[in-house]
């Protein structure tokens, strides 16, 4: 049934634009590319490893393997807990795959517009989107990684 | 069809969380306080955790003495569970990107009807520890 966020997609008149899913973390919404997304579960079972170092919040089992558990909240300016977040996305990023604890996420659509965004508003990010209406960064995944491993993030 | 062997782990809890550690890398277990050889390490330390323990907590834990090829490492561990079978093909090797943040972490055994646990990697705390 989670996948039917991905599979019921809003479309869209213009091409060039992404299909998004947003995602929200407390207040803070941000727009993930859904070709990024392999699935949407809800509270997932993480096996904590302590310290949080990088944003590494755990590890939890998905098909078959491992996969990184990781606080998406720092890099949006959210500080909640990652492990009390109640939908958790599994993301493709390059060679990796990751699972990112979140609050809510909508359904996957294109964007209504795209505009560049302020340079200061949010890490990660160099577009806004507005989607159903409401204006929120496009969330680039790779380059958060980047920073994640430099220590940056 | 399940043909996988099980492995035996020693199941420790230290810094806070729950581990594994092969069995085929205790050669011993003994009562902190008993301790009589090299100063032991803390687990926390070695796997980068903020791990504060006063010496009296110190004295009421375990030290695990890991083996392997040639190579020893006494290690101070907060509490010993038991001992735990799982089947090989349950015990997923971590991602790259953890094994990145996290080298001495080697895998995850998954467990029905228990928490999973983080497998420490045996090789790569002796390595650590001795560099």
């Amino acid at each position: 049934m989670e996948r039917s966020l991905l599979q019921c997609a809003f479309l869209s008149d213009d091409p060039s634009l992404p299909l998004v899913l947003a995602v929200a973390l407390g207040s803070r919404w941000v727009a993930v590319r859904a070709a990024h997304v392999r699935e949407v579960l809800g509270r997932a079972a993480v096996v904590p490893i302590p310290g949080g170092r990088e944003g590494l919040v755990g590890v939890m089992a998905w098909r078959g393997r491992a996969v990184a558990v990781l606080d998406l909240g720092p890099a949006v300016g959210e500080v909640g807990l990652a492990d009390a977040r109640g939908r958790t996305l599994v993301l493709e990023v390059g060679s990796d795959t990751i699972a990112v604890p979140v609050d809510r996420v909508r359904e996957a659509r294109a964007p209504d517009a795209s505009k560049p965004a302020h340079a200061t508003r949010t890490s990660f990010s160099s577009v806004e989107l507005e989607v159903g209406g409401e204006v929120m960064p496009l969330f680039e995944p790779s380059e958060w990684l980047d920073a994640l491993e430099r220590g940056q993030a | 069809m399940n043909r996988a062997g099980p492995l035996s782990f020693l199941e420790v809890r230290a810094a806070g969380a729950s581990f594994a550690i092969p069995t085929a890398h205790v050669e011993r277990i003994v009562a902190a306080g008993e301790w009589a050889g090299e100063p032991p390490a803390r687990l926390g330390a070695l796997l980068g955790i903020d791990d504060p323990l006063s010496l009296e907590e110190e004295r009421g834990q375990r030290v695990v003495l890991l083996a392997l090829e040639n190579e020893e490492l006494p290690l101070v561990i907060g509490e010993v569970i038991g001992v735990t079978t799982i089947a090989s093909s349950d015990i997923l090797p971590l991602p790259p990107l953890v094994r990145r943040i996290a080298p001495r972490l080697g895998g995850l055994a998954l467990r029905e009807g228990a928490a999973h646990l983080l497998v420490l990697d045996t090789a790569a705390l002796l390595e650590r520890a001795g560099t």
